[in-house]
């Protein structure tokens, strides 16, 4: 929050500012925090404009207020919501797919298939929505083979032989849209999620451009919980989610993150990073590996917006996901 | 003269009933099925507590809706809704087919009466679009953000009520959203100097509140917020989503334990104490999975009523369900 004097606002003369520093107002963080009775009931004319002029600087920086019927308006305007995961059954079960502007949290047990979603996914909107996409990989599980056998199987045909003319370049301008990030601090992580915050807000979208639609941050919890422990790593965990929510909200990005488990009561397994993480993501998916029958399950733990513990299935094979109904 | 003024009093009973009666009474329930003893109105604060997936937010929204709806035949409050996001979680989408789902069960509630069938459907449009305008909304990243959205909501306030329509809800989700940041941000000292701190910034939006509800005289402006449990609670934890594969273990459960349980005690305070001492009505919300089905359960801490209320939710609102 910049000092009082830094605005440029005329009616903050040198004399009204030393008034404010007295009273230990130095920056506009100050005055919004100041309990100090007679600030808005002012004493001259003076130091009520100023105050009226310092009300509408912070007015103007704010996000302001819109009516819903305006956010609609908007939300209809934008069109398409709804990325497709590349599994029909996940789609079905999300109804629609991942969902433009919410976090979705996967969230298993060690090799229950939580990258092998990410990385369906991340091909699935590469190819079919033709955006680019983001995969930040801090456990070291992305591997371009698979992406590229998950593309494959996308565009269709069995092997290189039955694929139609073609199909190579599609998969190769594919894979060109997906960015791989390998981060592997908390540090590094919010500075790039920071600075991709900011990229994205001052582009300018030119139609041959693609665009960034989905962020993958493959596993989360594999950064914070190191952190974790008293507050301040309790701080930068809530600061990463308010980022995310930030990316997935002004950005309009969808943003898929996993997290593993950690031992809960009675044995049962329970999502890792505690109480506070779990009110971060908009959708929760638990998923479960059923090594007998080599199907991958997934239950809808928590949605905002859907009644919860409904099912799908799924089973991964050497092109990736398929559904099982 | 001064003893004599002191014995007298300022008004009688009869005369302050007069006063601040039209106000206060009249004005039905917002969520019906929680608010059959409580009855809320523009002063008072009520804090939804519970744990994550409980259905506080569409508690909120429910009350919004009921809010927006005007009173002929929706039994709404007909006033406008302040809406502060600290969480991120609204769906816009999801108002809509709240408000259309009471648009048409009272359309059809008209046509069982045999009313005028015609003007129905346009005048559920026209009823859409004026609550979508009054419901006003705005997302905060930070506790400073969330101040200059109060301090900057002023002028909204005093805009609508010389329009006529009035906000008559100010919505917070949720009011610990900042908590951790807050508490991580190094105090500055000083008994004089603000900082942002924990205490310092639930003081400063205490304090804005305040002003805004004093802006909203005579209506008032009922201020709810939903708080998000930071701890979680040391007995079994019943939100936890398999517990009701656990229910055998719940038999060996003392009584002790099975009554501070349902009083809620186990949820640990850690508001500081400016704001809970603003609050003047707190309600519990905790959620159960029974096989495929979610149960929500509210008991209201404040006032401290004994009963747990189960219920299900749908689009039209919160359903008791029988016990």
């Amino acid at each position: 929050m910049p000092r009082l004097d830094s605005p440029g606002l005329f009616s903050l003369t040198p004399k009204i500012l030393a008034d404010f520093a007295a009273e230990g107002i130095l920056s506009v963080e100050d005055f919004l925090l100041a309990h100090n009775p007679n600030l808005d009931e002012s004493r001259t004319e003076a130091r009520k404009q100023a105050v009226v002029d310092i009300l509408g600087y912070i007015d103007r920086q704010s996000c302001g207020f819109r009516t819903s019927a305006r956010m609609l308006q908007e939300i209809e305007a934008r069109g398409e919501r709804y990325l497709p995961t590349g599994c029909e059954s996940l789609d079905k079960l999300l109804e629609g797919g991942l969902r433009e502007g919410t976090v979705t949290e996967l969230v298993g047990g060690s090799s229950s298939g939580k990258t092998q979603v990410c990385m369906q996914v991340a091909a699935s909107v590469a190819y079919r929505c033709r955006a680019m996409v983001g995969f930040v990989d801090t456990c070291h599980s992305f591997s371009a083979t698979r992406l590229s056998h998950m593309l494959g199987g996308l565009v269709g045909g069995r092997d290189a032989v039955q694929r139609r003319v073609g199909a190579a370049d599609e998969i190769g301008d594919a894979m060109k849209s997906i960015m791989h990030y390998s981060i592997f601090d908390i540090f590094p992580m919010l500075s790039f999620l920071n600075q991709l915050h900011t990229t994205l807000s001052v582009q300018v979208q030119s139609m041959e451009e693609k665009v960034m639609r989905l962020l993958i941050v493959d596993c989360a919890s594999s950064v914070i919980s190191p952190i974790l422990g008293g507050i301040p790593g309790h701080a930068l965990m809530v600061s990463m989610g308010i980022i995310l929510k930030k990316l997935a909200l002004e950005n309009h990005l969808a943003v898929l993150i996993t997290n593993h488990t950690v031992g809960g009561e009675g044995g049962h397994p329970k999502p890792a990073l505690g109480e506070t993480w779990k009110a971060m993501p908009s959708v929760r998916l638990l998923l479960a590996r059923d090594f007998s029958s080599n199907l991958c399950h997934a239950t809808v733990m928590k949605h905002t917006s859907m009644a919860c513990n409904r099912h799908a299935a799924f089973q991964i094979t050497r092109t990736g996901l398929r559904p099982v109904f | 003269m001064e003893v004599e003024e002191w014995v007298m009093g300022h008004e009688t009973a009869q005369n302050m009933l007069r006063r601040i009666g039209p106000r206060t009474t009249g004005l039905a329930p917002l969520v019906p099925a929680l608010q059959r003893i409580v009855n809320l109105h523009g002063r008072h604060v009520v804090e939804v507590a519970g744990a994550s997936g409980s259905a506080k937010s569409e508690f909120l929204l429910q009350a919004a809706v009921k809010c927006l709806l005007p009173k002929q035949g929706y039994d709404g409050w007909d006033g406008g809704v302040l809406w502060f996001d600290l969480d991120g979680h609204f769906d816009v989408l999801r108002l809509v087919r709240l408000l259309q789902a009471h648009i048409h069960q009272e359309a059809r509630r008209r046509y069982e009466e045999g009313n005028e069938e015609e003007d129905e459907m346009e005048d559920g449009e026209q009823v859409l679009e004026t609550c979508m305008e009054r419901f006003f909304y705005t997302r905060c990243y930070s506790s400073l953000e969330f101040i200059s959205a109060l301090k900057s909501s002023r002028n909204h306030l005093l805009r609508a009520q010389t329009c006529g329509k009035g906000f008559r809800i100010l919505v917070i989700d949720s009011i610990a959203a900042f908590y951790w940041l807050d508490r991580s941000a190094p105090f500055k000292g000083g008994a004089g100097n603000p900082s942002l701190s924990l205490q310092g910034a639930m003081q400063a939006v205490v304090r804005e509140l305040k002003e805004l509800r004093k802006l909203s005289q005579p209506t008032g402006l009922l201020v709810m917020a939903s708080k998000c449990n930071i701890y979680s609670s040391n007995f079994s934890d019943t939100n936890d989503w398999a517990s009701g594969l656990r229910k055998d273990n719940r038999q060996v459960d003392s009584a002790h334990e099975k009554d501070s349980r349902r009083s809620g005690l186990q949820q640990r305070e850690f508001m500081p104490a400016v704001w809970q001492e603003f609050i003047t009505h707190r309600l519990l919300l905790q959620s159960k999975v029974d096989g495929t089905e979610t149960l929500f359960s509210a008991e209201w801490l404040r006032p401290a009523l004994l009963n747990v209320d189960e219920f299900t939710i749908n689009d039209t609102g919160f359903m008791l369900t029988n016990r």
